[in-house]
């Protein structure tokens, strides 16, 4: 993989318009139980840094809050996400970074599935296949160059 | 012969570079003394001076040089000044001389006796014998400080040279490269340039500086010249820009500057070419006008730099300020060209033309490209000047309206409107409002109208907030609205910060224009905005949230302008005395009156205020709560009330000086003094309303000056009285503002014996009242600790003593003096504290960990689980409240004391233990490092665990924020072994009910999954 050239070179930048969901008056009171919602696991991906440029996937609008669908008592999360241009051969990465931020962050019970949004990539099937086969996932992140590159893009994350 | 000894021993000692300081003052004294005199010493000196050996001659000079200098001037006799000035001028064609010649003729120069011919002979000698730049710095420095003392003593003889000088000057500039010296010679520049006429010699002056433009310097850290980049850029700029006849030698290549790739060069380019506007003759502009104004248009669309941009639109209105009209515009298509009395129809040209017809261009394209920057040129060059002005907005504004009248295009409305908002704000910037308007104001009127069909969503947010910028500069034009359509204007203004809009930051955007506008047209503000405001929070039903965004406008509104500040007061206290609004909006809107008094305090000169505010907002507001009390309204929210217009009344009383605050206590001790003293029992009515006032008694009470007397009989007696009424009464409120008073009196009175006496006098009447070692006997107790430890009073620790006596003897009330501990060092809103002018001494806090801590630790060791529980209580409050430097001496003995707290306690004591714990951590690492792996981190884990009743959320976090701290401040091996553990308990908590607690858990793993690492 070459990331020196850069498949997009000039990319739309967009303003973060997001706010911090600020303290709530149920935050402190231990009796309410607070689900899993789109915004929670949005927080969590919405600063990992593109592969390719030095700005986060919400800059870029790759991420979304409305493309996410969290479904907390069957533990089941969905993550869609929008590539910068549909020939976008980081797609499999940015998905690959997505998913081992909410591996390594939501609770362990929730089957999360990451895919391209529908119509946004012209190899869509193709990636979406690789992000979701465990095997597939697992063995690239054996590869210790790529686990680097991950993890330079999960730096800002955190 | 002692001169001769001296001067001999001095020239031996420059041979051997040793210092010659003290012989140097040896000859001064003596001379100064009269022991010598001036010509005994040149005497002495004749064989150096008259030498045919070069380095014997510069040794005799230098003597002499540095004895002239070190001399008062009572000690050269005036005839010898003619006769050194012979000398040195003499000696100044000897190159080995020079250097000291320069010096003591710098010494002469300072002598009311040396006269204008003087400096003329000693200038005329310096321009014909010396050739400056073939010497070192200092001696250059030497030769323009000659020149500085010359045209600051004596303008005269450098007027007479006049030419002379001027090219004298020239020539000893000539090929300077130290930074230092130029920055001196720049500065002559202008000085010369105001004393003598440069017109001969202009291009000779102008080439010796010029070649330095764009100049760039860095400055050496440690370097002792003191001079910077900027000073010396702006001296050159100075420099250059000082005289008229440097115009037509200086514009051009600045011009050509402009196109500089160096983002530097071509800010200073620009910003010379500016500064030259206030000298240089307007003819030379108007020549290279149109490179100029290409070149500027290339910057402001191009440029990425908004340094550049912003230069080149000052240079633009600069250079248009300076430029005459000669002609009109006559731009194709404006109607309003030839009816302009100044249009010359022979002329088509004018100046404005380079930028109008671009414009003009740009404008009528089908496509507009780059409104923003169109609309700022057209901007600077509007506002060079009120003629230039109408200019522009006559041919632009016609233009704009009629394809905005063409057009539906949403965009491109949005992007006339942008650029006709610039030509307006010209308007208002050269306070002149454009004929041109007064024939379109009806079209205006309608392009900024609220369109209704335009929906009010974000997509169109810009839209919107375009049109409210357009109303505003309409409002702010000068003559420009009648009255009712200033109103209608405003009324937009207002709804649209009112009105619930899709996009907040339309409501943000017009709320900040309000606020602009409520500076320059306060009046009208307050006739037609607020009102508005006003009825808008009346509603009661609208949502808690707009009621604050109503309330932050109004506040923002109030604060911004002193005229409307009373005005926003008196009408929000209306709205709260009139009882329209429901408890929670009145409490909300109390609050904010609150924080306007804090920031106008604050901002302005309070004290003077103060007056003012209590009798227009704090009085009303106390006397409707007063009335108000024990109605309907819920207990709750009237002490909640309460407490908000304590607040306000601490800010506001504590500003007024000593005798104005004793002419309010009176009124207010007639009024509340019953109820505080009268005890509130069983059998009276439950929750009394003029007991629940109390606070803003004591909140009175307690924000006074110390030197502030109370209009009591007996001091003693009213603090027995309260004392006995604390311990006694049923009401939590009453007992509160009690102690409060009592612990502010008792801090305050300066004299010890007195301040110990009414601490007695409370302790006696308390014991008194009711059976003793009751639960408001240990609070009577803390409150007198707080008063009398702050202020480093002895007694203080009496009280600490009793207290700590009452746990460690596991008395019924022990758990009480240890959660009091947190009244001694706690913060309050007002008893006791800086805002209150309570007597607080330098390291009380300090002595108090001094004293307790130890007596803690020892108690530790022997107590019973129960006393230990307790003193770990003590110990967190103690803890929680000391600053970090205090903390961190000696806390490898508090360290176990804390680790037992987080093992004992829960809730807020647990987290304050685990907070601290992290601090250590953060601060002195090596201090915990033996107790991190076997004791610290097992608690740490531990207390994530959200099942057990003790762990509350806060203290999940803390311990969460703990964990995170270990990878970052210890290495790998340290903590290794207990990183599965780790990692496994955070796993858990990622899984935590609280969201907040699995953000920070989430932060802790991905700490120490990355641990190692690196």
């Amino acid at each position: 993989m070459n990331i020196t050239q850069k498949i997009n070179d000039a990319p739309q930048v967009y303003e973060v318009v997001t706010k911090a969901r600020g303290v709530l008056e149920t935050d402190f009171d231990d009796d309410v139980r607070d689900l899993v919602d789109p915004e929670e696991v949005y927080e969590l991906i919405r600063n990992i840094t593109d592969p390719e440029h030095p700005l986060t996937l919400e800059q870029l609008h790759v991420t979304n809050k409305e493309h996410i669908y969290v479904d907390d008592p069957s533990n089941h999360v969905l993550v869609e996400f929008t590539p910068t241009i549909p020939h976008c051969s980081m797609a499999a990465l940015i998905g690959l970074c997505i998913r081992v931020r909410l591996l390594r962050s939501l609770p362990e019970r929730f089957k999360v599935d990451i895919k391209v949004r529908e119509g946004t990539h012209q190899s869509e099937t193709h990636v979406n296949k690789q992000l979701n086969d465990k095997e597939r996932v697992a063995a690239a992140l054996e590869n210790t160059y790529l686990l680097d590159v991950i993890n330079q893009c999960l730096a800002t994350a955190v | 012969m002692v001169v001769q000894r001296l001067v001999d021993a001095y020239i031996i000692g420059l041979g051997d570079n040793s210092d010659n300081s003290e012989l140097l003052e040896k000859l001064i004294d003596c001379i100064t003394s009269g022991d010598a005199s001036l010509l005994e010493l040149v005497q002495a000196l004749g064989s150096y001076l008259a030498s045919e050996e070069a380095s014997r001659r510069s040794k005799g000079v230098h003597v002499l040089s540095e004895v002239l200098k070190g001399l008062p001037e009572t000690a050269i006799p005036i005839q010898a000044i003619s006769r050194l000035v012979q000398f040195f001028c003499a000696r100044l064609s000897d190159a080995t001389c020079v250097p000291y010649v320069l010096t003591a003729i710098n010494a002469l120069v300072r002598l009311p006796a040396f006269s204008s011919q003087y400096s003329i002979d000693v200038l005329n000698a310096l321009f014909k014998e010396v050739h400056v730049q073939s010497f070192q710095y200092s001696t250059r420095s030497t030769a323009y400080q000659l020149l500085e003392l010359v045209i600051q003593n004596h303008p005269e003889s450098a007027k007479q040279m006049g030419d002379d000088f001027v090219l004298g000057f020239a020539q000893m500039l000539d090929g300077e490269k130290d930074p230092r010296s130029l920055s001196v010679a720049f500065q002559l520049v202008p000085k010369i340039a105001a004393l003598v006429d440069i017109k001969n010699n202009a291009e000779d002056i102008f080439d010796v500086i010029f070649c330095y433009f764009p100049i760039t310097f860095k400055n050496r850290d440690g370097d002792p010249s003191a001079i910077s980049a900027e000073s010396l850029k702006a001296a050159l700029r100075s420099a250059i820009t000082c005289s008229p006849y440097f115009g037509e030698m200086a514009v051009k290549p600045l011009v050509s500057k402009t196109s500089a790739t160096a983002t530097s060069a071509k800010i200073d380019a620009f910003e010379t070419l500016a500064a030259g506007t206030r000298t240089f003759s307007p003819d030379v502009y108007r020549k290279v006008l149109e490179p100029l104004v290409e070149q500027i248009r290339e910057d402001v669309f191009m440029s990425s730099e908004e340094a550049v941009v912003d230069a080149a639109l000052e240079t633009l209105e600069a250079v248009y300020s300076i430029i005459k009209p000669e002609s009109t515009s006559s731009v194709p298509g404006s109607p309003m060209d030839t009816s302009d009395p100044i249009a010359d129809t022979n002329d088509s040209s004018s100046p404005l033309d380079y930028v109008l017809k671009e414009a003009v261009f740009q404008l009528t394209a089908d496509e507009i490209k780059n409104s923003e920057q169109v609309g700022r040129i057209l901007r600077a060059a509007a506002r060079s000047s009120q003629y230039n002005c109408s200019v522009v907005s006559d041919a632009v504004i016609p233009i704009v309206i009629e394809r905005l009248d063409s057009t539906e295009v949403l965009t491109v409305r949005r992007e006339l409107m942008d650029v006709l908002n610039h030509v307006l704000s010209a308007s208002c910037d050269v306070d002149r409002k454009a004929e041109c308007l007064e024939a379109d104001k009806i079209n205006l009127l309608n392009i900024y109208r609220p369109d209704s069909s335009v929906p009010l969503d974000k997509e169109y947010s810009f839209l919107h907030i375009t049109r409210l910028k357009g109303i505003t500069l309409l409002v702010l034009m000068p003559d420009f609205l009648s009255v009712d359509e200033m109103a209608v204007a405003l009324q937009t203004l207002a709804r649209a910060s009112i009105e619930r809009n899709e996009d907040e930051n339309v409501n943000k955007e017009a709320t900040h224009l309000l606020i602009q506008l409520s500076q320059s047209k306060p009046e009208q503000i307050q006739a037609v905005v607020l009102p508005m405001f006003f009825s808008a929070l009346r509603e009661n039903v609208i949502a808690v949230q707009r009621v604050s965004h109503l309330l932050n406008a109004l506040g923002a509104i109030g604060v911004s302008a002193s005229k409307i500040l009373v005005p926003v007061l008196n009408g929000l206290v209306e709205i709260v005395t009139s009882g329209e609004l429901a408890p929670p909006h009145c409490l909300a809107t109390v609050s904010t009156i609150r924080k306007m008094i804090e920031a106008i305090i604050v901002a302005r000169d309070g004290a003077s205020m103060c007056h003012e505010l209590i009798s227009s907002v704090v009085s009303p507001l106390s006397d409707w709560v007063h009335q108000t009390a024990g109605k309907s309204t819920g207990e709750h929210a009237i002490s909640l009330l309460v407490l908000e217009i304590a607040r306000t009344t601490v800010s506001t009383f504590s500003n007024l000086d000593s005798e104005s605050q004793q002419q309010y206590l009176e009124p207010l001790i007639a009024r509340y003094q019953a109820v505080a003293t009268t005890a509130h029992t069983e059998g009276a009515e439950s929750g009394s309303p003029h007991i629940q006032l109390l606070p803003l008694f004591a909140s009175a009470i307690c924000s006074c000056w110390p030197q502030t007397k109370l209009p009591v009989d007996d001091l003693a007696v009213f603090i027995g009285n309260l004392s006995a009424v604390a311990v006694t009464t049923n009401s939590q409120i009453q007992r509160d503002a009690s102690f409060e008073i009592i612990a502010s009196v008792v801090n305050k009175t300066s004299d010890s014996k007195q301040r110990s006496a009414l601490a007695q006098a409370a302790l006696d009447r308390a014991d008194h009242a009711a059976e003793p070692c009751s639960l408001a006997h240990v609070l009577l107790r803390n409150w007198l600790a707080r008063a009398l430890v702050k202020c480093s009073d002895k007694r203080g620790y009496e009280m600490v003593s009793w207290l700590l006596e009452q746990i460690t003897s596991a008395s019924p009330h022990a758990t009480a003096a240890a959660e009091g501990f947190s009244i001694i060092l706690g913060d309050h809103d007002w008893s006791v504290t800086a805002q209150t002018h309570g007597v607080i001494k330098v390291l009380s806090k300090q002595r108090f960990y001094a004293t307790v801590v130890p007596q803690l630790t020892s108690q530790f060791q022997v107590g019973s689980d129960a006393v230990k529980t307790n003193l770990l209580v003590v110990l967190t409050n103690t803890v929680r409240h000391m600053p970090k430097s205090v903390l961190m001496n000696g806390v490898e003995n508090v360290v176990p004391l804390l680790l037992s707290a987080i093992r004992l306690t829960d809730g807020g004591l647990k987290a304050a233990s685990i907070r601290t714990i992290a601090m250590v951590i953060i601060e002195s690492p090596d201090t915990v490092q033996n107790e991190l792996v076997s004791s610290i981190v097992p608690l740490l884990i531990t207390s994530l665990d959200q099942n057990g009743t003790k762990n509350s959320v806060e203290v999940r976090r803390t311990a969460c924020d703990a964990l995170a701290l270990i990878p970052e401040k210890y290495i790998y091996p340290v903590v290794q072994s207990t990183r599965k553990d780790v990692l496994r308990a955070l796993t858990t908590a990622r899984d935590d009910r609280k969201r907040l607690v699995r953000q920070d858990a989430t932060k802790a793993f991905n700490k120490w999954l990355s641990l190692g690492d690196s």
